[in-house]
């Protein structure tokens, strides 16, 4: 078979990888001994069905790889699907793992002394900044958005900002570095997305594969 | 001197150097050739229109998406064309209005656009295409779809899949179900994205059922029509599945062998069509190859065409290109007349102006697989073993 011929499927590494690999085992996909050897050094892997081969890559560049064609399938947050948004895709099935919220949080001092105060400026640490920026424009406040990849709840403490965007799970993070959730911007989940070009020029293969998750997700029934 | 930043181009836009302006120039004469094939006569319209001509033919999306600039002479705003096939239309409306219909054209030219997206992030486009005015049936869809497919073919595209749609049917939809305004966009923008679970999530004044089904319905054409001939339809939408049949059935005798999907939630790029819309792929480019459809003209005839952006083209046939196969070097003491002949037989001629003093590395040097040696073509091979 010729290599454009083959189906590219993109799992995140990091935070859904687990439940991401669980689903694919789940459906079937077997990938080669060399996915599960933590030494290896491959990014791209074989599977038991040849017209199928995984890649791992970062989970907020799964969207990039899906849009531009590089991947044709894969398996990536809404937080980053949204920060990104791109129009090549498509989000034809919610897998229902990897459920969270984006928030915006502060400090439980600043919000104790003027929380209802309606700021017309924000300066916000945060991994998402055009989320954060679109959801701030939406309430009629100008958000300087300060980006990082990490340890986002640390910044208020140390003076970066007042206020962060980010993820919550649980809501100990921000409870153990002294913030409180302020609004829910969105629900999170993880999806199937699809590159535009692939589902029409590779319709069966891409179908199966959205049919046999979505029976994984919803019982048979579906 | 250049200097450094004298050099670099505006966002958006690049050079073609020799090898892929070559296969695009090769690319778009065996396209035009095709269309003319097919009794498609070129036309060549201006690369700037005044403001007023293309607003009235078109929706106002287009129009944002265009570069402007004031005539000094006149004062007038100008707009530097963005599309070919509205400038067809404003043509086949006035100059052509009385040539004998169907009346079919092919044009080949640039086009510039002002937005640009993440993946296609080009603003100057090559555009070839052609257009058939004045054919109400589904034939003159089949025509034009297999004309697509075919010229694609020659060009040596492989795998090429046509994808339809019909930008009309969700709104015939929405206008049946009596859906408000503000519901309709937002529906609009979650069926682009087959994204059916935010369109389950929203809370709207009626039903959603049915736009489920379409989205299910994507896919190879036998099972979407079936999917789509048990839908319970007002008559309007009904008529458009009749007539995506009608079309199917026809490209499926003349190309029995390519793949053929539906889509009926496409909306996009396609939103001044009225009848039938077409896209063709190939699984080795990234992008769509080319786009066409049914559309109405100024003077609100029935027309369908086909535009292929060469960009996504060039980016498969650059590697096929066998450009400089049959380019020879000429040493400095060759004549014009013997230069001459060489042309005349089909060979691409390069000059040295100075004597040299290695004509093989010199032929490598201005990549030329021939020699011109003792009054003979010779290649580097047969001349290596000469010289030895």
């Amino acid at each position: 078979m010729e290599d454009f011929e083959k189906i590219i499927f993109a799992l995140p590494k990091g935070r859904i990888l687990n439940k991401s690999v669980d689903l694919i085992l789940k459906s079937e996909i077997l990938p080669e001994k060399e996915f599960n050897n933590p030494k290896s050094r491959k990014l791209r892997f074989s599977t038991n069905d040849q017209d199928i081969d995984l890649v791992r890559i970062r989970s907020s560049d799964v969207p990039t790889f899906v849009a531009f064609g590089a991947a044709d399938i894969g398996i990536a947050g809404q937080d980053d699907i949204l920060e990104q948004g791109y129009s090549e895709l498509y989000m034809p099935l919610d897998l229902k793992i990897g459920i969270c919220k984006l928030v915006i949080a502060r400090s439980v001092n600043l919000s104790l002394k003027n929380g209802n105060l309606a700021a017309s400026y924000e300066k916000v640490a945060t991994k998402y900044p055009n989320i954060t920026k679109r959801h701030f424009e939406k309430i009629g406040v100008q958000a300087n958005c300060i980006k990082l990849n990490g340890a986002i709840e640390l910044a208020p403490s140390l003076g970066l900002c007042d206020t962060i965007v980010d993820i919550v799970e649980t809501g100990e993070t921000l409870k153990a570095n002294g913030l409180v959730e302020k609004e829910k911007i969105t629900d999170i989940s993880t999806h199937l997305i699809v590159n535009r070009t692939s589902l029409k020029t590779k319709p069966k293969k891409i179908n199966n594969l959205i049919d046999k998750f979505s029976e994984i997700v919803h019982g048979k029934a579906a | 001197m250049t200097k450094k930043n004298n050099i670099l181009l505006p966002e958006g836009f690049k050079d073609l150097l020799i090898d892929e302006a070559l296969a695009e120039s090769q690319l778009v004469a065996s396209l035009l050739d095709n269309f003319r094939k097919s009794g498609y006569e070129i036309v060549k319209p201006p690369l700037i229109e005044n403001e007023d001509s293309i607003l009235d033919n078109l929706s106002n999306k287009i129009e944002e998406n265009m570069f402007k600039l004031i005539d000094p002479k006149t004062q007038k705003t100008l707009c530097l064309r963005s599309d070919i096939t509205i400038q067809i239309s404003r043509i086949v409306s006035s100059h052509l209005s009385k040539l004998a219909r169907p009346l079919r054209l092919s044009y080949s030219g640039d086009i510039l656009r002002l937005k640009t997206s993440q993946v296609r992030p080009e603003r100057q486009f090559t555009q070839t295409g052609f257009e058939l005015i004045g054919e109400k049936s589904f034939k003159a869809d089949v025509e034009v779809i297999a004309l697509a497919v075919e010229s694609l073919k020659k060009v040596d595209v492989p795998k090429i899949s046509i994808d339809l749609t019909l930008p009309t049917f969700i709104g015939a939809i929405l206008d049946d179900l009596e859906f408000p305004g503000k519901e309709s966009a937002m529906i609009r923008e979650f069926l682009d994205k087959k994204d059916l679970l935010s369109l389950k999530k929203l809370e709207l004044s009626k039903k959603t059922d049915i736009f489920e089904v379409i989205l299910n319905s994507i896919g190879p054409v036998e099972k979407a029509l079936n999917t789509l001939n048990s839908l319970k339809l007002n008559s309007k939408a009904k008529e458009l599945i009749l007539y995506i049949n009608d079309v199917y059935q026809g490209i499926k005798k003349l190309l029995p062998d390519v793949t053929i999907t539906i889509d009926l939630s496409e909306y996009n790029g396609f939103e001044y069509h009225t009848g039938i819309g077409f896209t063709l792929y190939s699984p080795l480019a990234k992008f769509e190859l080319g786009k066409g459809g049914r559309y109405q003209t100024a003077n609100d005839e029935n027309a369908v065409g086909f535009s292929i952006y060469l960009d996504s083209l060039l980016k498969i046939s650059a590697t096929n290109t066998k450009n400089n196969s049959k380019r020879i070097l000429l040493p400095e003491d060759t004549t014009y007349k013997q230069a001459k002949d060489l042309r005349d037989k089909g060979w691409l001629t390069v000059i040295l102006f100075q004597e040299t003093q290695s004509i093989l590395d010199d032929a490598e040097r201005h990549r030329c697989e021939y020699v011109f040696f003792n009054k003979e073509p010779k290649s580097l091979l047969q001349l290596r073993k000469i010289l030895e």
